[in-house]
């Protein structure tokens, strides 16, 4: 704590009139005023090696009980270049009509950060050049955010846009004319089996190549975070679940990690085991999905299969240890439902086993095939500072040669125990997505392996009653196991007053949950920092001049899932 | 690559592999030969191969469905049941609605009142199935493990409202009598070991 007070001290003495310094967490907050906040973002970028703008989020104060100054505030969070240190920037916004000036010059990645923040809370950002909606329809009306828009209010939206507006400026800036260059605008997605989930990207051909494009998401929008607010923290988890669903324990785990750390409190080591068993467990399914999606894009199907075997026997295990196979709601806040059944480790060696001749068929079969290689090898390649540009995290940032995995930078359950190696790539190109994350899941079997044989005995979840529901027995027969459980269902877990950020190395990237208590059971504002959201922000422009086909492989090797892109 | 070999760091050439990496050929001859080159490279065989040995494997992965059907675990949440006293036979719900209250997605209704011994009894009890995301919480949070999920996964029926009621969901009395009535160890119940114990004195009055 004190060595990232040091770190900041040169933001202090420079603007010191102006910050006022708290904690949250481990993470410095600092509030700045509205009109400095551009030339401290600027300072924080080019004198302090802020490079990686994690998120940007907005906090409406309409029902909180302590009086503030503003009824919105925004809260920027930045990483810095050695990624082990983040820091908060908090500014009130006196006027949301008038809002504060946008950073989109600074970082490329606040340009659909920003737009979120107007769409969800109608903040305005001076000088956005395309600031409209993003997740909700664009025929819709109000700001769904905010407190005083009614849950229930439901609205239908039925007029599809045609995108010029966002197109138009592209192709100004790139000097070319629809008729004159024979452009043609071509749809990829919406619903196209290629765009893996709901996802549109317009795309102005020239022949086969992209000259420019743009996405639209918002298709699988469903207001998550809105719903989070009026659920107790518990009830959160199962919605988790639904975030990136190709490996829904680990957003349990995540979510679970945030709030436990949020009230400081840690689980018993068996717990804490079991958890990096799922994490990794998790991972390789993760990574299973996208490779054998990405292979079968290109026509190759039969790794599909060698893919998807092995993953319905992962599924297999955890639907016997979860109780269901996808949406498992396993974790609860300060544990979780079940202990390890018997025999698990049969059947997880057995996954394990399975999952790594799986690997080795595909990689025998891909590895050095022409059109595996020919086809993926240059295409689409970002560059280690274009990819911090784009607030890459996880496996894409880590193909461009980026070194950053917060299970080494940042380590959290024991995972500077376990012996791994950290996988980074060199072009950043599709090819390097694709082959980093075949290397992460031999890495994550070896962090299972070892997990599973260092596995301790004792409790899975914490003694304290007031966070976890006492077994079924004390309910019977005691009547403070009695209370304790109507409490909980009806009042929740209590977190104390506060705010926190809680940074996950998830498997796509810096799975993130910044939540705000009011010391209720029910959270006052949940933010998802979602890694498929920045990395479609990413994908139009890196797609352009290549060809269609190399688009689609480029989609599938990043990675996008819907179901966290749009909450 | 297997994890044994992985974790040997002691990579020597052997684990390369050479890629081609000659100059373009200028001249039609050489492009010609280039492209003779590549086409016929064993590689390409490779997954030809692995087709032909899963065929003749006569391995077949695909299950028959309705004839032959995947183990579940006991832990698995598909549709809800209400369980009955082993003493007396009558059902377990107390009604006192924390599954009502937990319910995340808003799909159970109960109604209660009072019987004519003046004890709390339950009128209404539904499940909206179309509603339900199947998430175990009112097990988990039954005091009286009196909702669990079973293992049926298989509904149809001309209506969705036909399979979600009390009775419905009940235990039938015939297989009560008979002893029947199954003790989940999954979602919502307790460990394993105390089943014994529990079935015999659930609620003592």
């Amino acid at each position: 704590m004190k060595d990232d007070l040091l770190e900041i001290q040169p933001l202090l003495d420079k603007f010191e009139t102006t910050l006022l310094l708290r904690m949250m967490g481990d993470t410095p907050l600092v509030s700045v005023e509205n009109e400095q906040l551009f030339t401290v973002v600027d300072f924080l970028k080019n004198k302090m090696d802020y490079s990686l703008l994690l998120d940007i989020t907005a906090v409406d104060n309409l029902d909180i009980s302590h009086p503030t100054s503003t009824r919105f505030e925004l809260i920027y969070l930045f990483r810095h270049k050695e990624f082990s240190r983040i820091l908060a920037l908090k500014t009130a916004v006196a006027d949301p009509d008038t809002g504060v000036e946008s950073i989109v010059s600074l970082y490329e990645v606040a340009d659909w950060l920003e737009r979120e923040v107007w769409d969800q809370y109608g903040i305005v950002f001076q000088n956005h050049p395309t600031l409209k909606r993003i997740l909700n329809h664009n025929e819709f009306v109000g700001h769904p955010m905010r407190k005083d828009y009614e849950i229930t209010k439901g609205q239908y939206c039925t007029q599809t846009q045609d995108m010029m507006d966002e197109m138009k400026p592209l192709l100004d800036a790139r000097g070319l004319e629809m008729e004159r260059d024979e452009l043609m605008i071509l749809n990829l997605g919406p619903s196209h089996p290629a765009s893996h989930g709901t996802i549109r990207t317009l795309v102005a051909l020239d022949g086969e190549t992209i000259r420019a494009g743009a996405s639209e998401i918002g298709y699988l929008h469903r207001g998550f975070e809105k719903s989070c607010e009026n659920h107790t923290y518990n009830q959160i988890i199962p919605y988790t679940d639904r975030l990136n669903y190709c490996s829904a324990l680990m957003n349990n785990i995540a979510f679970a990690k945030t709030v436990e750390d949020m009230m400081g409190i840690t689980l018993p080591d068996r717990g804490i085991f079991i958890r990096v068993i799922l994490t990794e467990l998790s991972r390789v399914i993760d990574h299973l999905v996208c490779l054998a999606a990405g292979l079968l894009d290109m026509g190759a199907q039969t790794n599909y299969w060698y893919l998807f075997n092995p993953r319905n026997n992962a599924y297999d295990f955890l639907s016997k240890l979860t109780g269901a196979r996808l949406t498992n709601s396993y974790m609860r806040i300060g544990g979780m439902t079940h202990d390890l059944y018997e025999g698990w480790r049969a059947d997880l060696d057995d996954v394990l086993k399975k999952v790594d001749s799986g690997i080795a068929q595909t990689l025998q079969m891909i590895q050095h095939n022409r059109i595996y290689n020919d086809r993926i090898q240059n295409v689409s390649p970002v560059s280690a500072e274009q990819a911090i540009a784009y607030g890459f995290t996880g496996p894409n940032l880590r193909a461009s040669g980026v070194a950053y995995d917060l299970r080494f930078d940042k380590p959290y359950y024991y995972y500077d125990h376990f012996d791994f190696d950290l996988v980074v790539g060199s072009q950043g190109d599709t090819y390097d997505r694709m082959m980093v994350r075949f290397e992460e899941m031999l890495q994550s079997m070896r962090i299972i392996t070892q997990a599973a044989d260092e596995i301790p005995g004792g409790e899975i979840n914490i003694a304290d009653h007031r966070i976890v529901m006492p077994p079924k027995t004390a309910v019977y027969n005691t009547i403070e196991g009695m209370m304790n459980q109507f409490k909980l269902v009806y009042e929740g877990v209590k977190v104390p007053k506060g705010e926190y950020y809680g940074a996950f190395e998830a498997a796509n990237g810096e799975l993130g949950f910044y939540i705000v208590s009011d010391g209720s059971g029910t959270p006052y504002k949940v933010k998802v920092r979602a890694p498929s959201f920045v990395h479609m922000a990413a994908y139009p422009k890196i797609i352009e001049n290549y060809q269609v086909a190399d688009a689609i492989m480029t989609l599938g090797s990043l990675n996008i899932i819907a179901g966290e892109m749009d909450r | 690559m297997s994890l044994e070999q992985f974790k040997d760091r002691n990579v020597g050439e052997q684990n390369y592999y050479q890629v081609d990496i000659a100059d373009y050929p200028t001249t039609g001859w050489g492009k010609f030969k280039r492209a003779v080159d590549r086409t016929f490279k064993g590689e390409l065989f490779v997954g030809l191969w692995v087709v032909m040995r899963e065929m003749i494997k006569f391995d077949i992965h695909t299950v028959q469905y309705p004839k032959e059907k995947l183990p579940i675990g006991p832990r698995y949440r598909a549709v809800h049941e209400m369980l009955r006293l082993w003493e007396s036979d009558t059902e377990r719900c107390i009604g006192c609605g924390l599954c009502e209250k937990i319910c995340i997605s808003d799909c159970i209704r109960m109604d209660t009142r009072y019987d004519e011994n003046s004890r709390k009894e339950v009128g209404e009890y539904s499940i909206n199935l179309g509603r339900c995301i199947f998430c175990g919480y009112c097990a988990e949070v039954c005091p009286e493990l009196a909702i669990v999920h079973g293992p049926r996964y298989e509904n149809t029926s001309e209506q969705r409202a036909h399979y979600v009621t009390f009775e419905d969901m009940l235990t039938p009395i015939d297989v009560m009598k008979a002893g029947a009535q199954k003790e989940y160890p999954g979602f919502g119940a307790i460990t394993p070991h105390e089943d014994e114990r529990v079935q015999k004195t659930p609620l003592a009055y």
